[in-house]
């Protein structure tokens, strides 16, 4: 099994007429033989948000690199929990090297890290995943947290202290929602659930499971996960906008970026485009088929 | 509908007869492709400075080997003479990544003879761009496209006319098929005939008509310098929703 990856982020028009810079920020990959992709969007009320993003980034990948290189394998709870703990040490570590405050680093990180032996997609605040299907089908979850205020990783500084006061400070009280959709071109869209998550759920351990072997029996084609911005498009619904992103029109090299510039270039001639930032992260499941082929 | 066979497709000139070749959109990883032309006059009144002609098409494609924007960049060279048929053009090569052209293996020493096909020649090199940029733009990619037609002489024999080039010059910009088209004509030793060329370059809705006088070594050499200096400003505007201003009418 091979993997092709892409990835893009774009600035939306709030922060472009404000003056402030992109604060989502996208990374994909192929490691090995793996492969992994990721958004992240820095708080738009935060300080420097658009370097603590990065940040954020750029660890968890460095932390999926030697997760795999070590471990080469994804099976268990465990790996999600260590991931988040190398991401906790090195954000602390460079932050303070830098010179920056906990309000810089305040960003959500939602990752991809797929396998030939399954893999794994994490949640570490809001946004959408989504996953296209060789029959054309389109599964997708949006996740939103209550008021606006999702879960950021940084937020394990203080043992996450702050954030649960924020949220009235109950960890049982379901803060979380998590809606899913599918959608065909011949039937268009089906709601499957809205789910109410607890606040102690949310904090790290919402992930979505690809168990061995399922690559190989359900054939999805590709897998995206995309910042909050995807549900923010002028005149466009998410979900429309989502089933948008993934109408590749051809797999190669850029693949998602084309499609994501074409997507915004179309959505601004008919409305503002996009308001808030807006990250893509993709990766492509080349099945043993097309390998032959390839 | 493209005819798939290898690392290049088969096109056809929607309207025409007119064929060419351009790379399959597998090959291509890209967001953004600017689609250069370079059309050469092989008719029997180069023949005096046939070798200099490959030396300066040499010249321009190494040259846009070079540029930072090369893998940005689908090349196509085509020879016109009424030597090469009914259409009166060679395809050297369609649409293609300049990592997949070996100029010195490419592009064979000239055999120059016949008449000029001049208008087959500029509706061939500005139709084609239009088609190909039309299927890469129906595929997400950005395109823009500029066109260098270098001739000796006045049209002679073409089936094509000024107003099928110009027409096919509107629909890149109104069926939004390229983001900017730029077409120069060049004539060299084509001082009797400015008049004409001129006329043509309004008539057909070209971008400009230089004229390079007497053809020198020297001058040769500068014309595939102001190629390469083209493209890549041309290239640089991709995205800009419009074409270069930076492109000389003088050379």
């Amino acid at each position: 099994m091979l993997f092709a990856v892409d990835s893009y982020f774009h600035i939306g028009q709030a922060h472009l007429n404000a003056g402030k810079p992109c604060q989502d920020y996208a990374l994909a990959d192929i490691h090995e033989d793996m492969a992994f992709a990721l958004v992240s969007d820095g708080c738009s009320t935060g300080g420097q948000t658009d370097v603590g993003a990065r940040i954020l980034a750029l660890s968890t990948a460095k932390a999926i690199r030697e997760h795999w290189s070590v471990a080469h394998e994804v099976e268990g709870d465990a790996v999600p929990l260590h991931i988040a703990w190398r991401q906790k040490d090195r954000i602390a570590g460079l932050h303070s090297m830098l010179g920056l405050r906990k309000q810089d680093m305040l960003a959500t990180c939602l990752y991809q890290y797929i396998t030939p032996g399954g893999g794994f997609i994490h949640i570490q605040g809001d946004g959408v995943v989504a996953v296209k299907y060789q029959s054309g089908l389109i599964s997708m979850c949006r996740y939103d947290w209550a008021d606006n205020k999702p879960f950021y990783p940084a937020y394990t500084e203080d043992h996450f202290m702050g954030f649960i006061q924020d949220h009235g400070g109950d960890v049982r009280a379901e803060r979380l929602t998590k809606e899913c959709w599918q959608y065909y071109a011949e039937d268009g869209f089906i709601h499957l659930s809205t789910q109410k998550i607890s606040l102690g759920e949310g904090m790290g351990r919402v992930t979505i499971r690809i168990y061995p072997g399922e690559l190989e029996v359900t054939h999805p084609e590709y897998i995206a996960v995309f910042s909050d911005g995807i549900t923010q498009i002028d005149g466009l619904d998410w979900k429309d906008a989502v089933v948008q992103a993934l109408a590749f029109k051809t797999p190669e090299g850029e693949f998602a970026k084309r499609r994501m510039i074409r997507l915004i270039k179309d959505a601004q001639r008919n409305g503002k485009g996009p308001i808030d930032d807006i990250a893509c992260a993709v990766v492509r499941i080349i099945s043993s088929h097309e390998e032959g082929v390839v | 509908m493209p005819q798939i066979g290898g690392e290049m497709a088969q096109f056809q000139i929607a309207g025409s007869n007119f064929t060419f070749q351009g790379a399959r959109l597998t090959r291509l990883g890209a967001t953004e492709y600017t689609l250069v032309t370079i059309a050469v006059d092989v008719t029997g009144s180069t023949s005096g400075f046939a070798k200099e002609l490959r030396d300066m098409l040499i010249a321009a494609v190494e040259s846009c080997k070079k540029s930072p924007r090369s893998d940005n960049l689908l090349v196509r060279a085509i020879l016109f003479s009424t030597s090469f048929g009914r259409n009166g053009v060679s395809e050297l090569h369609g649409f293609k990544l300049l990592s997949d052209i070996d100029p010195q293996v490419d592009y064979q020493a000239f055999s120059p003879q016949g008449n000029t096909p001049l208008f087959d020649a500029v509706y061939s090199a500005v139709g084609a761009m239009v088609e190909y940029g039309g299927e890469l733009t129906k595929n997400d990619y950005l395109a823009n496209g500029i066109v260098f037609v270098v001739t000796d002489g006045d049209d002679n024999r073409s089936l094509a006319t000024p107003g099928m080039i110009r027409t096919k010059i509107k629909q890149a910009a109104q069926g939004e098929k390229l983001e900017s088209l730029v077409t120069v004509l060049v004539g060299i030793n084509a001082m009797l005939y400015q008049r004409e060329l001129d006329a043509f370059c309004q008539d057909a809705g070209l971008t400009h008509y230089i004229d390079m006088g007497e053809v020198t070594p020297g001058k040769l050499a500068k014309l595939g310098g102001f190629i390469s200096r083209s493209v890549s400003s041309q290239s640089q505007a991709i995205g800009t929703g419009g074409p270069s201003k930076n492109i000389a009418a003088t050379i």
